[in-house]
């Protein structure tokens, strides 16, 4: 006789976000919204802020999600904050953009779970902030950041930029940042939705005077070691401890 | 990033503060709206106040330089420390800029 086991059902906590909406959103899936509670992996929230954000990070949640009443793949990104690495945060654009400082928040959780040494802070802030930086704007936005090199063209980047942000698209496209730590090292992925680049074969900070395209070189210069995977749409960190 | 301008006699100062990045294009246009004065009036830029800085930060640095020059005004760094200080030498920006402590 074939018995089949059947998967436990798994609890999410909430916060800020409709009950109605939310069991909705994860009909048919094996989550359970509990609302307040510790014992679950993820914690799926609404309005999002630094603030907010801060609170809830020194909580011992393995995955957070932003919320979107409209998100109809919210169950698959639970999924994978649940599943990936020892530390996921998902968000849209418009949240990493300015509700959020990403980089900061992110380094405090880590630092709160003992996961980034003091000594390392600011390295790793520095590069995982560039790192987003440029999964929002390069990637998720698709902005092309040779005019706000150029004084002439600087107004017509900055209407540019604000033009994206309020378009339903740049809603619909999240980036995920993942750590893994271990008591030698720290490792970083942040995940962008855009259309991904071939990256160079080099990264190098010349003395060339250009207003742009420095965060990358940035990132390679501050981090022991970068690869750039997914067609571009991936970009991974690794920091030693030791040094 | 905050900013306060304080303009007097031969110079203009924009005094920086807090976090300066990607996401403060929008209110660094005003800081370039304040670039007015007769030739050779200099604007200087005063980091003392200035947590952090990215490189959309350095970027408007640049901007601010040119817009300067555009104007015929001189341009000037001055206070940068930690990590704004930090970020400046990773980037290479002391070799651009004329930067005092």
């Amino acid at each position: 006789m074939l018995i089949m086991a059947q998967q436990p059902r798994r609890r999410i906590a909430t916060d800020g976000v409709s009950g109605e909406v939310l069991k909705r959103l994860l009909t048919g899936t094996r989550l359970d919204a509990a609302g307040e509670t510790a014992d679950a992996g993820v914690l799926v929230m609404a309005d999002m802020t630094s603030d907010r954000l801060a609170l809830a990070l020194e909580r011992p949640f393995r995955g957070y999600v932003e919320f979107r009443a409209d998100d109809d793949m919210l169950a698959d990104r639970i999924e994978t904050a649940d599943g990936r690495g020892d530390f996921c945060l998902t968000l849209t654009t418009p949240t990493a953009f300015s509700a959020v400082d990403t980089a900061r928040v992110v380094c405090d959780a880590l630092e709160h779970r003992g996961a980034l040494p003091r000594a390392r802070r600011s390295t790793v802030e520095m590069a995982l902030h560039e790192t987003v930086a440029n999964a929002i704007l390069h990637g998720n936005l698709g902005i092309d950041d040779d005019l706000a090199a150029d004084v002439a063209y600087y107004e017509a980047f900055v209407d540019q930029l604000r033009r994206l942000l309020e378009q339903p698209e740049a809603h619909r496209r999240w980036i995920a940042i993942t750590a893994w730590w271990s008591d030698r090292e720290l490792q970083i992925s942040v995940d962008d939705e855009g259309a991904g680049y071939e990256p160079p074969s080099q990264f190098s900070l010349s003395d060339e005077d250009q207003a742009s395209g420095r965060g990358l070189a940035i990132v390679h210069a501050l981090a022991d070691e970068v690869s750039i995977t997914k067609g571009g749409r991936c970009t991974a960190l690794r920091f030693a401890h030791e040094r | 990033m905050e900013y306060k301008i304080k303009t007097g006699q031969g110079q203009t100062e924009v005094f920086l503060s807090g976090r300066m990045t990607f996401a403060d294009h929008e209110k660094f246009r005003h800081v370039i709206a304040a670039f007015e004065g007769p030739l050779g009036h200099q604007m200087v830029f005063d980091l003392d106040g200035l947590d952090f800085v990215d490189s959309s930060g350095l970027g408007m640095f640049i901007i601010a330089r040119d817009t300067a020059l555009k104007r015929n005004l001189e341009f000037k760094i001055r206070g940068a420390r930690d990590d704004v200080k930090r970020l400046i030498t990773v980037a290479k920006f002391h070799k651009m800029f004329d930067i005092e402590d």
